[in-house]
């Protein structure tokens, strides 16, 4: 039993505490130089922020229950239980990112999903619900700044709710939808390049190609490949585009027979490319896509209501200090000379 | 424009020096010590005028990109030492605040010079009021960083404990700011990137100074640790801060790095 008593006064101990926060610093130092991605994921790592859990839960409970007992013996100045109230706070708002940090790692879902404009996708395969739900991008818009540089990004999208009509929700950076627990982020976009092919012999069908994607063109050993959208070319920019602005779209294609490179080629969109006698391509346009990352995270309440008693709690222990016993003392009037 | 930006930045350089000479050379004289005050408030005033002028061309606050935060941080830092002398009437710390004025400026001049005149329309990341309350914040408590640690250096030389009690006070406050500063880029971070803590070098070491400082709030309570040992902590934590402002935006790209980067490549990053 003392040997118990003995491991839990250690256990909580501030010097243990403060041992084990160094160690984490020096720790997540080194890893954010040698190892940036993977350190946070490693048993080392967990073991220090277990460790650490622990005794910042047993240093919170000695808090309250030193508190109780104190104030039970008649010490009730103000300041001593703005000092408790505020230690408590911090420690446990604290204990509180931990607790929330540990459950999104480990019960969070997060997906990236690309929907082009037009397309629905179905959440409920992405982040398991009882609902179905399913998100339709009805439109992906980029609005500019006078001088052409992208000010915002916007997903105009739509929700079917169980086989019923939802409404439209404008989904952009810094804006996330909050839809029945889900969360939904503007995460990037691209372009999918219109392809036409026409052998002569009737057109086939217009496909939408991604970015590097390539065609096989019907009734020749050859295929195209649309390698790169450029929607604003100018010559000195090279293989990089001006602005985000349509002004002067461009496709940069490859051309290639059984794999071998026959050669590369930039086209305005509906100029005809000739593969080969009498096959022609032509690129009639783009349709936006939108990169949306969907996200259900159960810690983020957590987390929350731990950073707001972070923060009171350190608000209160700065009071703290202003009491008259632990003001420093300005220099009198007499004795204030500069340079001391 | 560009140029008479340039010419009004090496002026505020200029100013801050002269602080800083007079501060470390008229530790006995009356005259330096006024002169070292109208300077600082000079280089202050000079340093406010063209954060105003950023603000009024680039119609928001100076607060999101990296040489803002600079120049705001070195105002600000101004500000807080300028307020601070004024309710103290001490000056010791004057000679190494203005010294780090100068040496941040420094830096806004050698590695910032095609930054100097412009005030860039922002990301659509950073089009936040979380972002201007974290950045404001972060400003607030690296300027008290500063202030602690030109006190602290001029402690190195003398034991005073009600100096090292001034510290202390600082330490607090900037701590709880930081603290502020770290849980509102949370926020933000939550609503731009769908995460609040993404491991990214900034975030780390911001935890990092965090640490550091809470560490000297819990050692300095006890007795062993106060004069020199909390001192020298001081000044560890701030070349930490200086580490995390400067070093990890230079040194280690990631979530909080957008110099350098073109209009496509910020386009991942949105």
């Amino acid at each position: 039993m003392q040997h118990l008593n003995q491991l839990y006064r250690y256990a909580s101990s501030m010097k243990v505490g403060i041992t084990l926060l160094c160690l984490s610093a020096l720790l997540a130092a080194a890893g954010s130089v040698f190892y940036p991605d993977a350190f946070f994921q490693t048993v080392l790592f967990k073991l220090i922020f277990l460790l650490l859990f622990s005794n910042m839960v047993l240093c919170s409970f000695n808090q309250i229950s030193k508190f109780v007992k104190l104030r039970s013996n008649g010490r009730r100045s103000k300041w001593f239980c703005l000092k408790r109230i505020s230690l408590v706070t911090l420690h446990a708002g604290i204990v509180l990112i931990m607790v929330g940090g540990a459950t999104n790692a480990y019960c969070s879902q997060s997906t990236q999903v690309t929907v082009t404009e037009g397309n629905t996708v179905d959440l409920s395969t992405i982040i398991p619900s009882q609902r179905a739900l399913q998100l339709r991008l009805n439109q992906f818009e980029i609005s500019f700044y006078a001088n052409g540089s992208p000010s915002q990004y916007y997903s105009r999208v739509s929700i079917t709710d169980d086989s019923r009509y939802a409404d439209n929700y404008t989904i952009s950076v810094n804006h996330p939808l909050n839809y029945a627990g889900i969360k939904i982020y503007q995460e990037s976009f691209g372009y999918m390049v219109n392809v036409k092919v026409d052998s002569g012999t009737g057109g086939v069908p217009g496909k939408l190609l991604a970015e590097g994607q390539t065609i096989n063109i019907p009734g020749t050993d050859r295929s195209i490949k649309a390698y790169k959208y450029i929607p604003d070319f100018v010559p000195d920019y090279g293989m990089n585009t001006r602005s985000l602005k349509p002004n002067n779209p461009k496709v940069v294609y490859s051309v290639y027979e059984k794999e071998a490179l026959l050669g590369i080629g930039l086209a305005s969109f509906g100029e005809k490319i000739e593969i080969s006698k009498g096959v022609y391509v032509n690129f009639n346009g783009v349709t936006p896509f939108a990169v949306l990352r969907i996200k259900r995270d159960p810690g983020i309440l957590i987390v929350a209501t731990g950073g707001l008693m972070l923060i009171v709690g350190v608000c209160l222990s700065m009071l703290y200090p202003l009491q008259k016993k632990n003001k420093p003392q300005f220099a009198k009037k007499e004795d204030r000379i500069y340079g001391l | 424009m560009a140029y008479s930006i340039k010419i009004f930045i090496y002026f505020i350089l200029v100013l801050y020096v002269s602080a800083s000479i007079c501060y470390l050379a008229g530790s006995k004289n009356t005259f330096a010590n006024r002169m070292a005050l109208w300077l600082a408030v000079g280089g202050f005033l000079s340093n406010l005028v063209l954060l105003v002028v950023f603000t009024y061309t680039g119609k928001r606050l100076p607060l999101a990109t990296g040489n803002e935060f600079l120049l705001s941080f070195i105002c600000i830092t101004a500000l807080v030492y300028l307020i601070f002398e004024m309710i103290t009437k001490t000056n010791n710390a004057g000679g190494v605040v203005m010294l780090i004025e100068v040496l941040l400026l420094l830096v806004f001049i050698i590695l910032m010079p095609d930054q100097m005149e412009k005030a860039s329309p922002l990301l659509p990341a950073l089009k936040s009021h979380w972002l201007t309350i974290h950045v404001l914040t972060a400003v607030l408590s690296y300027s008290g960083f500063t202030l602690a640690a030109g006190l602290a250096f001029g402690q190195l030389r003398t034991t005073n404990s009600n100096g090292e009690a001034f510290i202390y006070r600082i330490v607090t406050v900037s701590f709880a700011l930081l603290s502020l500063s770290i849980v509102l880029g949370a926020i933000w971070a939550e609503q731009a990137w769908g995460s609040y803590w993404s491991w990214d070098p900034k975030e780390i070491w911001a935890l990092i100074t965090w640490i550091v400082y809470a560490v000297y709030l819990h050692l300095r309570k006890q007795r062993e640790w106060r004069g020199k040992p909390a001192i020298i902590m001081v000044l560890v934590g701030f070349s930490i801060v200086l580490f995390t402002f400067l070093g990890v935006n230079y040194i280690m790209p990631g979530l909080h790095s957008y110099a350098g980067l073109n209009e496509l490549e910020t386009i991942l990053i949105i």
